[in-house]
């Protein structure tokens, strides 16, 4: 005991300690058994961001026609003498389809990392608690109802729209969401899964009333939702969903250090000096945002936001500073993945995406929810 | 110096604690004791700035509800009673919150400064150990070691730093809070100040250098332990039969409880 007091309290030069700062090599095995998962959570960012690299390419390549990789070849690096029919089904047909892909996986997926790391809970999903099917609202009423807003006002917003609406849904349900859930600063995993489901419920009705007074064209529009697919991507979808989404990603390393405060709880965040309210604030606003984004381009793709933090948590831990970004490579990894074999396993026709994302990651969930015992989430 | 006068501190519309006056000195352990329900963690929350209050509380001279939680942070820790954690971390991701949320870089790396601060709650080699494997006893010393990365220095541009603690010892052994207890100690006779809410008399009695008896929201006794742990007091404070004596060595009170009725 008097040991422990003395290397408390003494001030002469410490022996070097494992870990210690200076010269710390980027990864050593010995570090996790330190229960140091940093140096490993780096090693796989890495890994990762290869991975998107290659998944993205192997997209590109693969498809109901017969443009493969030695067209891609000439294309990039060769002559660039390729017919302008094999121009146009690569970079017109799946190029923006693979970085909708890439950009609506890591929105999915950090909305669902930041989203756990808000409400303190493992479980909590865009898809699942019905902030995807408020911003489905929100797109779904702007495809119905769109026409009646001032023609000013439609023009100044144009192809952002959409996006826009689907990002106020989504806010409107999370923020309430947070308010019913979250009782002094804890957030009963019962409640929120509940409140969930009525907002979704409640989602869908409003969306069922604006089918039931929609024309036939805005019909087909609002049919694309329920399914979720990328089927429909082009430069135009790209370009405005990859802002919003970008942004989100440009604030992750914002929120990481604060998110990892909550782990504890919100008192002892705000005794450790985070400004809690203004977190929260921000992390409402970034899930909503990339929520909103994702949802408004590619419809109701669920349960990405759950299987990849979670799968991640499992190899490099909880810290949100890694967590953040391993989510959104993966998350774009596993969205191009998934929509690659939905675009060949019944060529030439397509699987809608959503039903692929929903056979892995229903399982899943219940997975996780069988298997989260001993985790203090009530 | 953490000074309060007239304070009153609510809890939604209601003041739980009002009235009190007392002035905690750097370098001392300051207890908080009274029975269930008489305000002390609402007292505590008060002076750490979880709680709106009115009057005056003042931490090193500065109004405790002026200061922006960053600074709050800078020269305070608090132990809550209870900590829960939804994710899978191990010890040493939790003892790193408290190192890297800390404003103040000190002289030490953060691996030593996690290294040392597990050493003083005696749970060295502990690092890799996953959080929630362990005992309540244990996981309350890794959060001690957390709150203790935060303001691992007692001192921060010359002023004390502050130790709150919500009473650290509920759920230990008798040796693990004897330690948890020396910790405390220790980090007042470097230079700190520790306010400990506490249930334990004799542990009062052997530690604290200065007793604020609390009784329905109010302060009913300020100062040093041979001063207001006697049997009157405490039999009127817990409304309950014992007697305090004296250990032989050191002059210090003891109390052996002899029954509920007062």
């Amino acid at each position: 005991m008097m040991q422990a007091l003395e290397t408390m309290t003494s001030s002469e030069t410490p022996t070097k300690a494992p870990g210690a700062k200076s010269g710390r090599p980027f990864f050593r095995w010995r570090q996790v058994e330190d229960g140091d998962r940093s140096g490993i959570a780096r090693l796989v960012i890495c890994l990762l961001a290869l991975l998107l690299a290659a998944v993205m390419v192997f997209s590109l390549t693969a498809g109901a026609s017969d443009v493969g990789p030695a067209t891609l070849f000439s294309a990039w690096f060769g002559t660039g003498d390729i017919s302008m029919r094999d121009d146009i089904i690569l970079h017109s047909i799946r190029l923006p389809r693979v970085v909708l892909g890439a950009l609506v996986g890591a929105g999915l997926a950090v909305s669902g990392a930041v989203m756990q790391g808000l409400f303190r809970n493992p479980l909590a999903d865009p898809g699942i608690i019905g902030v995807s099917s408020g911003a489905g609202l929100g797109a779904a009423f702007v495809i119905v109802l769109g026409g009646l807003l001032p023609a000013s006002l439609a023009a100044a917003a144009g192809f952002y729209m959409l996006p826009i609406a689907a990002f106020f849904g989504a806010l409107a349900v999370t923020t309430l969401l947070y308010r019913i859930g979250t009782r002094s600063g804890q957030t009963s995993i019962a409640t929120m899964l509940l409140a969930g489901i009525a907002i979704a419920a409640l989602s869908g009705a409003c969306i069922g009333l604006l089918v039931f007074i929609a024309d036939d064209q805005q019909l087909r529009d609002l049919n694309f939702w329920g399914l979720g697919s990328l089927a429909g991507a082009n430069w135009d979808k790209v370009l405005s969903a990859g802002p919003v989404i970008g942004l989100v990603l440009v604030a992750m390393p914002l929120l990481g250090k604060g998110l990892n405060g909550l782990f504890m709880g919100e008192a002892v965040a705000g005794h450790m000096g985070i400004n809690v309210q203004r977190l929260k604030r921000m992390a409402i606003v970034t899930v909503s945002a990339a929520t909103g984004a994702s949802v408004a381009v590619s419809g109701g793709i669920g349960f990405v936001g759950i299987v990849v933090p979670h799968l991640l948590r499992l190899v490099i831990g909880p810290d949100n500073r890694y967590l953040l970004p391993a989510s959104a490579l993966l998350g774009g990894s596993m969205l191009v993945l998934a929509d690659t074999a939905s675009r060949i396993m019944v060529a030439p026709a397509e699987l809608p995406i959503g039903i692929l994302t929903a056979l892995a990651g229903a399982p899943f969930f219940l997975w996780v929810l069988l298997g989260r015992k001993g985790l203090n989430t009530q | 110096m953490l000074s309060a006068s007239a304070l009153q501190v609510h809890i939604g519309r209601r003041a739980i604690v009002s009235g009190v006056l007392f002035e905690a000195r750097a370098g001392e352990i300051t207890a908080i004791i009274g029975p269930n329900g008489s305000g002390k963690s609402t007292l505590l929350r008060g002076l750490t700035g979880d709680l709106p209050y009115l009057g005056r509380a003042c931490l090193n001279g500065q109004e405790i509800r002026d200061m922006p939680q960053q600074m709050l942070a800078r020269h305070r820790g608090v132990l809550p009673q209870h900590s829960t954690c939804s994710f899978p971390l191990t010890v040493r991701e939790v003892v790193r919150l408290g190192a890297t949320q800390r404003s103040h870089a000190g002289a030490l790396s953060e691996g030593e400064l996690i290294a040392r601060a597990l050493a003083s709650v005696d749970l060295s080699g502990f690092e890799g150990r996953p959080y929630h494997d362990l005992s309540g006893g244990e996981q309350q010393r890794v959060q001690l070691a957390r709150v203790l990365c935060q303001i691992f220095e007692p001192k921060v541009d010359g002023a004390p730093r502050w130790l709150f603690l919500d009473e650290p010892v509920s759920s230990l052994d008798i040796r693990h809070q004897l330690q948890v207890m020396d910790v405390a100690r220790a980090y007042a006779e470097a230079g700190g100040g520790v306010v400990a809410v506490l249930h334990d008399l004799n542990l009062t009695a052997m530690y604290a250098d200065q007793v604020l008896a609390l009784k329905n929201g109010r302060l009913v006794a300020t100062g040093a332990p041979d001063e207001t742990l006697t049997t009157a007091l405490i039999r009127d404070l817990y409304e309950c039969d014992l007697s305090v004596g004296t250990v032989p060595s050191g002059h210090k009170p003891f109390i052996l409880p002899h029954g509920a009725r007062a």
